[in-house]
């Protein structure tokens, strides 16, 4: 798979989450999921920190694009998660569905840190979920974390997670 | 493929995040503090319409679910409601039960007020099967005072006679078996004659003179000339009039309804051997 194709297969699942996420959220009793989060996750796992720093970048501006605050609130976060999860490429050496479940956890506290942070630095307000809600939201992302991740692996070559797929 | 060095890669995060960084801080004096450019305008207005899309496509799926899911809960409710209904309309058929005998009960009261010898209300718990013979069984008995010969009356009027008496209950006689015989007046013109019981719905009126001026509508009371039953009581009204050899004879509906007595009232001591 070309490096184009790959851009474009990413550039879709992008899209695609950022435009379902808020159709979904408003129906979801949570009131808070976040695919493009998944979908960073998972493409960082694929593909290391440099297409997850890029997938974050995208992905984060395409939220702060759909969600009418200012543009770097979202992206900021998603960049520095597709950096962390990127980094698991080298360090995780298992295939099985604990490497996204993991990842999904780890950066839905890395996003939320991180909002919280950027807010804070730029004086927006730093509006966050209680504990109990950040729980339930990561316990949301691990469990979708590993059919998305399926999902995104698909039609990018099939490669497994870590370095066990690169063997 | 070109290789990362861990530098280059941290210097790739440190670079985005300050870009992100400067993206933030210039919008900080934009209206809003938001700044989306003619590009973010131009991606929002590309994706714009497929969230409507999607958000129309999901909708649609919701209502089906929705219409799927009522449908089992207004069967639930449905098989809930009817039987409800049963419920109800068994507590109905109660209340008008109970409306039916308190009805009765006041009118036995009443007439218990107009008699002139002690009385003793009693139910009817059983009734004879037997079509040629018309007697029923009452909850009182010999221990409540009740003696053979006692006359049983309702608020219509005349029902019989008591027959047997046991220690809780007694057999009472209907005016309508064939066994009895009550002497009664023609209310209006106040003839004498008999009326017997015929094993059927109807009274058999005998021995009237056949000079009695008596017509169809003529009401009939006891006459208390037999020593059996007191005076005035009512037995029946005049159906019709035949001749019957030497006298005149006539069909009599009974005053109180013998198929269908509950209630009756006991003359208590009014009994006497005929």
């Amino acid at each position: 798979m070309g490096r184009l194709q790959q851009a474009g297969w990413i550039g879709a699942w992008l899209v695609g989450a950022a435009v379902v996420e808020p159709v979904l959220v408003r129906r979801l009793p949570l009131g808070r999921l976040d695919l493009v989060l998944l979908v960073v996750a998972a493409w960082a796992l694929l593909r290391g920190p440099e297409a997850g720093v890029g997938a974050g970048l995208v992905g984060g501006l395409l939220q702060d694009l759909l969600s009418g605050h200012a543009l770097g609130l979202a992206a900021g976060p998603k960049i520095l998660v597709g950096f962390l999860c990127g980094l698991w490429k080298d360090v995780v050496h298992s295939g099985g569905v604990g490497v996204p479940v993991l990842a999904a956890l780890g950066a839905t506290g890395v996003d939320t840190l991180a909002s919280w942070g950027v807010r804070a630095l730029v004086g927006w307000p730093t509006v966050g979920g209680r504990p109990g809600e950040l729980f339930l939201l990561a316990c949301s992302h691990a469990a979708m974390a590993p059919l998305v991740c399926w999902m995104v692996r698909w039609g990018s070559g099939g490669r497994r997670f870590g370095r066990a797929a690169d063997r | 493929m070109i290789s990362v060095t861990p530098r280059r890669r941290v210097g790739l995060l440190v670079l985005l995040l300050t870009g992100v960084l400067v993206l933030l801080t210039g919008q900080l004096r934009a209206p809003d503090r938001r700044a989306v450019g003619w590009l973010g305008h131009a991606i929002l207005a590309a994706l714009a319409p497929l969230q409507v899309a999607l958000d129309e496509a999901v909708e649609t799926g919701e209502r089906w679910v929705r219409a799927l899911t009522e449908i089992r809960e207004l069967r639930a409710e449905n098989a809930r409601l009817r039987m409800e209904v049963e419920q109800l309309r068994r507590r109905l058929a109660d209340l008008e039960e109970a409306r039916s005998e308190v009805a009765r009960l006041r009118q036995l009261l009443a007439l218990r007020a107009e008699l002139p010898a002690a009385t003793l209300a009693a139910r009817v718990v059983a009734r004879d099967p037997d079509t040629w013979f018309a007697t029923v069984l009452i909850n009182r008995g010999g221990r409540h005072g009740v003696r053979r010969h006692d006359v049983v009356v309702t608020a219509e009027g005349l029902v019989g006679r008591v027959l047997e008496v046991y220690p809780t209950a007694s057999r009472v006689l209907l005016v309508s078996d064939p066994r009895s015989a009550v002497g009664v007046l023609v209310q209006r013109t106040r003839d004498a004659a008999i009326v017997e019981g015929q094993a059927g719905p109807l009274l058999r009126l005998r021995y009237l003179s056949r000079d009695a001026a008596a017509r169809p509508g003529d009401v009939l009371v006891t006459s208390g000339l037999g020593g059996m039953f007191p005076r005035g009581l009512r037995v029946g009204t005049i159906r019709s009039l035949f001749k019957g050899g030497l006298f005149l004879e006539a069909e009599v509906v009974p005053a109180a309804d013998l198929s269908r007595i509950e209630e009756v009232l006991l003359l208590v001591g009014s009994g006497r051997e005929p």
